[in-house]
């Protein structure tokens, strides 16, 4: 297993190609946009290795018998799936920030289930080219971003009616060593920072649709791929230290668009090409592994927010007002109900017939859905409990100013048992841990809220809930 | 903690194994550096890394939930699981000096 400076050095040997307002990152390991996100991810590479965490963090693999990232594990009981949970929960604490690894973790188990009963239909291969890829990521212990997310174009056709067919990623052309494929990836978590890329299907697809029925691995540094990464809110604020607010590990995982130019993939790393059949079973399995995952991460991170309120709220002087106590529970208890669901569809997780273990969908959709209401609230709450200095705190530079630094000292004052600048830093981890960018991912990552409810739909059973009320009326039918 | 008044027998070898510490309860790698300290000086007591080697595993689990994982050995075993010896409830602050009664009382050759 590696430790996080062998990861972040690994990176330095990439020639990963990504562009940030407008310029090309030469160093982008050491570039201050980039910097927090690739701290963050380290962190899940020590934390195997500290004694402390690596009972959730490291795993036994099924393949080779040796201690592992959990990160790089294909699940194989209900336990995997509740530690999996308590490990995100356990990083987030540490990170306050979302660490990355969990989508390509999320792909190589959702891949790893449809791979076997696309061969099992079809007498294809692509199960043992999948085992030997995740052989390979225990090995290496390398990082890899999942990417199913296509930019979609004119939401209302489907891929093979968009102007653009590169709308939805596709394999322009094939041959002997491998396929030719184009399109590009969005909201790619973490990519600039991995070493490989898995490539998914984003949506069910249908038979004139095969060409975009495609599932690969590739190195993100691939030639042909290039990485645009994303403004965040307060991203500037990145050249700074204190208004940064988590100047360690940024707030959220750090989001890029990845164009594929006519990439080349050879068949020993291509897990799906033209069973389209099976793009919806892909997608949601790998969907729901990820929902699974919000109450664990952003339990964590919801942990260190309601920390922080409290913090403030001491700080000012306030903590004792019932208010003030009543709203910290409430915040305390939306976030042990995200937990619990997370927990929930794990502990309901059964064996799929390739023998890895796969969550309960309905509730992982569940866990999703209330993550999506549930932070929204919890972050209400802080800034009420903060206050309005959440919006209107002067500069770090202000501060530090020499002719108006001591007014600002003098003002901003709290409770004596705090310093000034130990009030700022609290509250600048509150503002940036609260808004813009990290509200939007817990909306909107992992799928949208109303595809959580199609799921949730779906999955509700409907009709034996209606026969239980016939009954119980007395009606026949 | 001198053992000038323990008796001499086969060294005890502890191992300590902590749970993931997702959301602990108690301060884990703080008590088990208490604990560790009350033994220095003691010959008649080992804490090693290695569990192979170990006759008798700490562990330290940051709630009740008590989830590390165990391996399948027969070990003695003391488990704090949140503020709780052995299942029995013990409060953060007494839980090091518990836990070293317990190890003492091993040393001594004394059932837990």
């Amino acid at each position: 297993m590696k430790t996080g400076a062998e990861y972040i050095e690994s990176l330095r040997k990439l020639d990963t190609i990504i562009y940030a307002f407008g310029e090309k990152l030469d160093n982008y390991v050491d570039h201050p946009l980039i910097w927090p996100h690739i701290s963050a991810a380290a962190l899940t590479y020590d934390m195997a290795h500290d004694p402390l965490y690596e009972d959730l963090v490291t795993v036994e693999s099924h393949f080779s018998g040796e201690k592992i990232n959990r990160f790089t594990h294909i699940h194989q009981s209900s336990d995997d799936l509740v530690r999996k949970v308590k490990m995100l929960r356990a990083i987030a604490q540490k990170t306050g920030s979302c660490f990355q690894r969990c989508v390509g973790f999320d792909g190589i188990n959702s891949l790893y289930t449809t791979t076997y009963e696309i061969d099992k239909k079809y007498g294809t291969e692509y199960h043992q080219r999948l085992k030997k890829f995740v052989q390979y990521l225990q090995e290496t212990d390398h990082m890899v971003a999942g990417s199913m997310t296509d930019p979609k174009g004119d939401r209302s056709l489907g891929p093979s009616k968009q102007e653009d067919p590169d709308m939805y990623l596709n394999v322009v052309a094939e041959n002997d060593l491998g396929i030719i494929i184009r399109g590009a990836k969005a909201h790619q978590t973490g990519i600039v920072n991995s070493h490989e890329m898995l490539v998914m299907p984003t949506i069910a697809l249908n038979e004139e649709e095969k060409k975009y029925a495609v599932a690969c691995a590739l190195p993100v540094d691939a030639p042909g791929v290039f990485h645009v990464f994303g403004r965040q809110t307060n991203d500037q604020r990145k050249f700074n230290q204190i208004d940064q607010g988590n100047a360690c590990y940024g707030v959220v995982g750090g989001e890029a668009l990845t164009v594929l130019e006519d990439v080349f993939v050879p068949w020993e790393r291509v897990f799906m090409f033209g069973e389209y059949e099976f793009a919806a079973t892909l997608v949601e399995r790998f969907a729901s592994y990820h929902r699974q995952n919000y109450g664990g991460c952003k339990g964590g991170v919801s942990d260190v927010i309601v920390g922080a309120a409290a913090a403030l709220a001491d700080m000012n002087g306030v903590i004792k007002a019932s208010h003030i106590k009543d709203k910290i529970v409430e915040m305390v208890h939306l976030t042990e109900t995200i937990y619990c669901c997370s927990i929930a569809c794990s502990s309901q997780g059964s064996p799929t017939a390739s023998g890895a273990y796969f969550v309960d969908p309905l509730l992982a959709n569940v866990t999703k859905l209330n993550v999506t209401r549930n932070i929204y609230e919890i972050c209400r709450l802080s800034h009420d409990i903060a206050g309005g200095v959440l919006a209107t705190l002067p500069s770090e530079q202000d501060f530090q100013h020499p002719h108006i630094g001591k007014y600002l000292d003098k003002y901003f004052k709290g409770k004596p048992s705090s310093s000034v600048e130990e009030r700022c830093r609290i509250i600048r981890l509150l503002e940036n841990m609260t808004g813009g960018t990290a509200l939007v991912e817990s909306m909107h990552g992992a799928g949208s809220p109303q595809a959580q409810r199609v799921m949730i739909l779906r999955q509700g059973n409907l009709p034996y809930k209606v026969s239980l009320a016939q009954e119980l009326a007395g009606n026949e039918k | 903690m001198r053992s000038n008044n323990s008796p001499k027998g086969p060294l005890l070898k502890v191992s300590i194994k902590f749970c993931g510490q997702c959301n602990p309860q108690i301060r884990s790698a703080d008590i088990a550096r208490l604990i560790q300290k009350q033994f220095v000086g003691n010959d008649s007591i080992h804490f090693c890394d290695n569990k192979d080697e170990a006759s008798m595993l700490l562990v330290i689990s940051g709630c009740p939930h008590d989830c590390a994982k165990r391996v399948d050995r027969n070990f003695l075993e003391v488990a704090v699981a949140g503020e709780s010896v052995n299942q029995n409830y013990c409060h953060q602050k007494k839980i090091p000096s518990e836990v070293v009664k317990l190890i003492l009382q091993v040393i001594n050759g004394k059932n837990i």
